[in-house]
């Protein structure tokens, strides 16, 4: 700011002094309260008449000071990538194998795949350390196999026109049947030659696109803020396939997560069975235990949810939900939702989570047997009245953090108990189903509600309703929360509409809390709250099981059946003085 | 270069889908589930674990539950390990069939299951479950038009079954909805 800026400074806050002591004699004499702003701009003008408006800017410079910066983030671009030929069939023919066969087809789509994989080595061969000194050679050689491809898919193109019918016949066919079998043969030939011809383009028009874009996918990857902290840990192939998955670098922890100080023998490659077989348990220089899952560029799944959510499927950008969950849990004082940040591990980024202590709500019980589908309590003996009323917290938390962050699958797989004495600790993993910009409007009523928030999709029969009460510490922050500090944090992580929805959602998170505080739903301490007058004064975990709160909270959908198997809650049907309470 | 016209009701490639199937499923040492002759025609390999006549959310327990109830509905197979996270994993089966419709949802798979031999145990003993129930429901003769007998497996949202249409029964909550069916199902027969 200049001295002359400094000095209009000062003399705003002069006659700021001096409007409030205007407006305390307007009151006092029972006038009408002059307008504050237009009081003060009112005065500086006729002082400084000519710089009138410099001088509200720079009074709005003071009374709103700038959005505060949040990590160095740059927002995510459309993806650059070759297709595979499995992509190529989905886009012609749903999926259907018969999509790569046939002449022309099926050799095409093997040399679409050959070139990927050919350029994908290329760039796995450059380490970002040597970038700058190889990338003349790497942008040659990657324009000589795209050329090269051109060539083929032009040649095979020329040999589409070669395709000829080929009637199915038989000696004892009747002249009538060889016509019908011929018109069929050649109708099948017009089919192929369509079909090789579309495959030709989009195979050409895929490599042109990728030959246009590569240069800045390089820039881009150069232009991150935090390039320089990540460039001794990966190849340009790893950094491309991060940046096409929206991964900023100012999330990555590399210096931290990386292989050298890795605990080999007690990490666990394909930590998971199945598809999950990808995951794998890392144990780094500090003892702890992570989960550690390679980005996917992609969701192939035919799961509902993201599109329900709005998410993009070609570029669902799981990682970036994930830590923008966790900042959402981080605004509203919450550790329920664990830290998650990218890490390195064999050359691959991917996330990488704390482990979640206890157990999940839901497990199988052995003792009953390999076909057992008991869910057994998350602790041994009867929860004490103090983790009760943790846990009774510690679940309210991860409401409130799920609604915010917009979070469409919490279902008791994807959460952690630990109990342990008097104490409970709450932990929800696996936030990939959340932020999404189709999530703005909320209902009250437990169950399902209009398409557009997938929270209650219909087909998640698990989802529950808005929260039913809120801990007062989570009110206060709530009610103190600055929108733009929030806002800032995330930059970078969602798209422009996901952002929007974000902020709709924080709003009306606000309101919905404003709401509860007005109704007295407001818990100060778990073991003591009562239900406010008239009626009979519920405790929490009464409140929450009552059959006009059935499927509104996480605690009546999940531990209800163990309250009641602890004696906690008495049994349904059953008078409520049958049970000690909490 | 020739093509031949493929014949009327062609398959998409069912061999190599079920083969695929097959493969994937027994490399995890899991027993293939039950893929009726009828429909194994049009089986379809959707995505890397996961195989069908139709493109449907293997989790859609409503949708599911909405098809089962429509005496209309296609009939339809579809099995895969779906999910997403590293937790959040299941194995799913779905069939609709003339008077069965079966929906199956197992946690299997992910990273905190503290006995992965005991998930996979499981998964194979619901699968030779549901096997024994399809050949008890293809004899025939035990539910009227119309009537469909409706089993949900689900250790996400709780399992049940019931028999759907005029004059069926009525949903009830079963821990073991498979024994449960074919219990009913024996008695059917007496």
């Amino acid at each position: 700011m200049s001295g002359s800026e400094k000095n209009v400074g000062r003399r705003i806050a002069h006659f700021e002094a001096l409007a409030a002591k205007e407006m305390r004699q307007a009151e006092r004499a029972s006038e009408r309260t002059p307008d504050r702003d237009e009081w003060v701009i009112d005065k500086l003008g006729a002082k400084i008449p000519q710089r009138a408006m410099s001088f509200a800017a720079v009074r709005a410079q003071f009374e709103s000071p700038p959005a505060p910066a949040g990590p160095a983030r740059t927002a995510p671009n459309d993806p650059l990538r070759l297709p595979t030929s499995s992509e190529l069939a989905k886009q012609l023919s749903k999926g259907r194998d018969t999509a790569l066969q046939g002449p022309v087809v099926s050799v095409l789509a093997g040399e679409l795949d050959a070139l990927r994989g050919r350029i994908a080595a290329l760039t796995e061969e450059v380490p970002l350390q040597r970038l700058d000194a190889e990338r003349a050679t790497l942008e040659r050689k990657v324009e000589r196999e795209i050329s090269a491809f051109e060539e083929i898919v032009t040649r095979l193109t020329d040999q589409i026109e070669t395709i000829k019918p080929d009637p199915v016949a038989d000696e004892s066919d009747s002249e009538e049947e060889r016509k019908k079998n011929e018109e069929r043969a050649q109708r099948a030939c017009q089919r192929a030659q369509e079909h090789a011809g579309k495959v030709a383009r989009l195979a050409l028009d895929s490599a042109a696109k990728f030959r246009d874009g590569f240069a800045k996918a390089i820039e881009d990857v150069k232009a991150d803020p935090a390039y320089a902290a990540v460039q001794a840990h990966l190849s340009l192939g790893a950094a491309l396939k991060a940046k096409r998955c929206g991964v900023s670098f100012a999330d990555c922890e590399f210096d931290r997560y990386n292989d050298t100080p890795l605990n080999r023998a007690r990490s666990v490659e394909n930590a998971g069975q199945g598809k999950v077989n990808s995951v794998a348990k890392l144990v780094h220089a500090d003892g702890e235990e992570r989960f550690f899952k390679p980005l996917t560029e992609k969701d192939t799944s035919t799961a509902r949810a993201p599109q329900f959510m709005k998410i993009n499927k070609e570029a669902p950008r799981y990682g970036s939900r994930n830590i923008a969950s966790g900042i959402a849990a981080q605004l509203l004082g919450s550790s329920v939702i664990p830290k998650t940040c990218y890490a390195v591990h064999d050359g691959e980024v991917g996330l990488l989570m704390d482990k979640a202590p206890g157990q999940q709500p839901v497990r199988k019980n052995p003792a009953k047997g390999e076909q057992s589908y008991d869910r057994i309590k998350p602790w041994t003996g009867t929860l004490s009245k103090r983790a009760a009323a943790e846990l009774h917290e510690q679940l309210n938390e991860l409401e409130w953090c799920d609604l915010l962050a917009g979070q469409a699958d919490r279902n008791p797989f994807n959460y952690f108990v630990d109990v342990q004495g008097d104490r409970a600790k709450v932990t929800g993993i696996d936030n990939d189903f959340a932020c999404g910009s189709n999530m703005l409007e909320f209902q009250s009523g437990p169950g399902y509600m209009k398409p557009g928030y997938s929270r209650l999709d219909p087909g998640a029969s698990f989802a529950i309703g808005l929260p039913k009460l809120i801990d007062k510490r989570m009110l206060e922050r709530l009610k103190n929360a600055q929108l733009e500090t929030f806002l800032a944090d995330l930059d970078g992580l969602l798209s422009p509409d996901e952002m929007k929805a974000m902020e709709t959602r924080f709003e009306q998170v606000k309101a919905h809390a404003l709401e509860l505080e007005s109704q007295k739903l407001v818990v100060t301490n778990w073991e003591a709250w009562r239900t406010p007058p008239p009626g009979r004064r519920l405790t929490a975990s009464q409140f929450l099981a009552a059959p006009e709160n059935k499927g509104g909270s996480f605690f009546e959908r999940d531990f209800k059946g163990f309250f009641i198997e602890d004696g906690l809650l008495p049994p349904d049907n059953a008078p409520a003085q049958q049970a000690k309470t909490l | 270069m020739s093509v031949t016209a493929p014949p009327p009701g062609a398959s998409p490639d069912p061999v190599g889908a079920l083969a695929r199937a097959g493969h994937r499923y027994g490399g995890a040492g899991l027993r293939l589930p039950p893929v009726p002759p009828a429909l194994a025609a049009e089986l379809i390999e959707q995505d890397e674990w996961q195989f069908g006549t139709q493109e449907v959310d293997l989790t859609d327990r409503a949708g599911f539950l909405a098809d089962a109830r429509a005496p209309q509905a296609l009939a339809q197979v579809g099995f895969g390990h779906v999910g997403h996270g590293v937790n959040s994993w299941f194995l799913c089966y779905r069939l609709i069939e003339g008077p069965l419709a079966v929906f199956v949802r197992l946690g299997f798979g992910g990273v905190y299951d503290p006995d992965p031999a005991l998930s996979l145990r499981g998964a194979n003993a619901v699968t030779a479950a549901v096997g024994r129930l399809l050949d008890a429901a293809a004899a025939g003769g035990r539910f009227a038009p119309a009537q469909r007998l409706v089993v949900v497996l689900d250790e996400v949202a709780g399992s049940g079954w019931e028999v759907a249409g005029p004059q069926g029964r009525a949903w009830e909550n079963s821990d073991d909805p498979l024994a449960a069916a074919a219990a009913f199902l024996a008695g059917a027969a007496r």
